[in-house]
């Protein structure tokens, strides 16, 4: 942490040496720190008596970027250099801590990420609270998550009776999407809304709304519109966006496993690895793990076995934390004493795959599959698609 | 033997024995199922034994199209993998077929 004197402080902040003084010791400047009869205060530091946020004339406004690695651009096998070169140490933080995430690297996620969960500015929060959330997640610690989740829920909820910027409003619909398509859970069923705002979002930050807009389409079953979507968000960008194009290309492979073309799906797994490897970023790939239906295990298992373990442990971390969140909120039930691979065949089967099928895409005979399947049906209780369907997500 | 044991599913006067397996890796006993599309079995009555996941027949549920899912699946006990088709039709149609 770099540090400036209470005179500098004051400066900075435009007050008097004196208020600074009172405030670092009455604890209201986080991080400050008495050095003698001196303080020491962070350089970013904000004045504690306002909230950064809010203009003289009431209205709430972003003074910095929300979720910044995901709205980065950055060449690929930078990314650490570039979150080092971020100037304001608010979004440096929040860059790390989204990092983490996405190396899987989730208690420093936590423990970088709820340091801004009191910050004065609004999309510090926001941001704070959708990584504490997501990484807590994956760390199966649900009472966390459910804070997290209400605080969002309720800033969404408080942005109908508050003046809000456009850019604010729209962050906050991104991170009600972010929910809604990754939980399940609808706040406020603002898919309209949200694509009306995405023109106020970062570039960046509009493709990850693309992905976001095409899981929707996914989820509904509609795998071509889902196509379209990814496939004009990539081609729209020169710059490069890692983290939201690895999630672009990997529904593009999920739309493409759905409608049976595994080579082409093949391809745009290969495309999102060559973003990710050079930056370890992992999670992308294991949160959609299941929904890639067996072609990472078909891709890394022989190629990289060593990233092939980390996928899968990050991918089994996140899926039992997801399942009881997802359980909780929306009072469904759903397959969690599945294995990952009885996961994949379930839901390959549900979506009408025969047996076959899924031997051939999975490399297995079809003896396997169909043991596979009574293994399945054995554990769920069940004895027929309709049944299994209740367990699946779509 | 302990990793292997025979159940009888008796249905409409009918019973077929299966044997199941103890599997290691999941620590499960799989039956050795039948294939009554090969082998064709009737009841006594003419009721057509049939396996959960066999698809195809016009009369299965539409959205799923499976034994399993539709109404006039009928099997011993709950959760079992092979039953009966109670639908009459079904009988005329694949005595035809066969």
């Amino acid at each position: 942490m770099t540090y400036e004197t209470a005179a500098q402080a004051a400066e900075r902040l435009g007050v008097s040496v004196r208020a600074v003084q009172k405030w670092a010791k009455e604890d209201k400047i986080f991080g400050a720190k008495r050095m003698g009869r001196s303080w020491l205060i962070p350089v970013d530091a904000y004045h504690p008596g306002k909230t950064s946020d809010v203009t003289e004339d009431g209205t709430l406004k972003i003074s910095s970027v929300p979720l910044p690695l995901i709205g980065s651009s950055f060449t690929p096998g930078k990314c650490l250099e570039h979150i080092k070169s971020i100037e304001h140490k608010a979004d440096r933080d929040m860059a790390l801590s989204e990092y983490y995430f996405f190396t899987a690297e989730f208690e420093k996620a936590v423990q970088l990420s709820q340091i801004y969960a009191a910050a004065n500015n609004r999309s510090d929060r926001f941001s704070s609270a959708t990584i504490y959330l997501f990484a807590n997640t994956a760390l199966g610690r649900i009472h966390q998550v459910n804070q997290a989740m209400q605080y969002i829920k309720d800033s969404i909820r408080d942005f109908d009776e508050t003046k809000t910027t456009p850019k604010l409003h729209a962050f906050g619909t991104f991170c009600e999407m972010i929910l809604k398509t990754e939980f399940h859970i609808s706040i406020r069923n603002e898919t309209e809304f949200f694509r009306e705002s995405i023109k106020h979002l970062t570039r960046g930050h509009k493709l990850y709304a693309c992905y976001i807009l095409a899981y929707e389409s996914y989820l509904q079953g509609d795998y071509t519109q889902a196509l379209g979507i990814t496939q004009t968000a990539l081609s729209m960008e020169q710059n490069r966006y890692p983290i939201a194009e690895i999630y672009l290309l990997l529904m593009t492979a999920i739309c493409y496993v759905n409608l049976k073309n595994i080579s082409l799906a093949n391809r745009y797994l290969e495309k999102a690895w060559e973003l990710g490897k050079q930056d370890r970023l992992i999670m992308p790939f294991a949160e959609l793990y299941k929904l890639l239906q067996g072609i990472i295990d078909q891709y890394f298992k022989t190629k990289d076995p060593t990233t092939y373990q980390k996928i899968l442990s990050a991918a089994k971390e996140y899926d039992m934390g997801w399942s009881k969140v997802y359980t909780e909120q929306t009072s469904r039930t759903i397959a969690t004493n599945l294995t990952q691979t009885e996961f994949t065949i379930a839901m390959l089967y549900n979506k009408n795959w025969r047996a076959k099928e899924i031997a051939a895409h999975l490399n297995l005979s079809e003896r396997t599959i169909t043991n596979y399947l009574q293994i399945i049906y054995g554990k769920l209780q069940i004895n027929g698609k309709k049944e299994l369907h209740q367990f699946m997500l779509s | 033997m302990a990793d292997a044991k025979i159940r009888r599913f008796l249905l409409d006067g009918d019973a077929v024995e299966v044997r199941f397996l103890y599997d290691e890796r999941s620590k499960r006993f799989l039956g050795e199922y039948p294939d009554f599309s090969e082998q064709p079995r009737r009841t006594p009555s003419g009721k057509k034994w049939t396996h959960v996941m066999t698809e195809g027949c016009p009369y299965a549920d539409k959205e799923f199209g499976d034994c399993g899912s539709c109404i006039h699946f009928r099997c011993e006990q709950p959760g079992d993998l092979i039953g009966i088709c109670e639908k009459p039709t079904t009988d005329k149609i694949t005595r035809k077929g066969e």
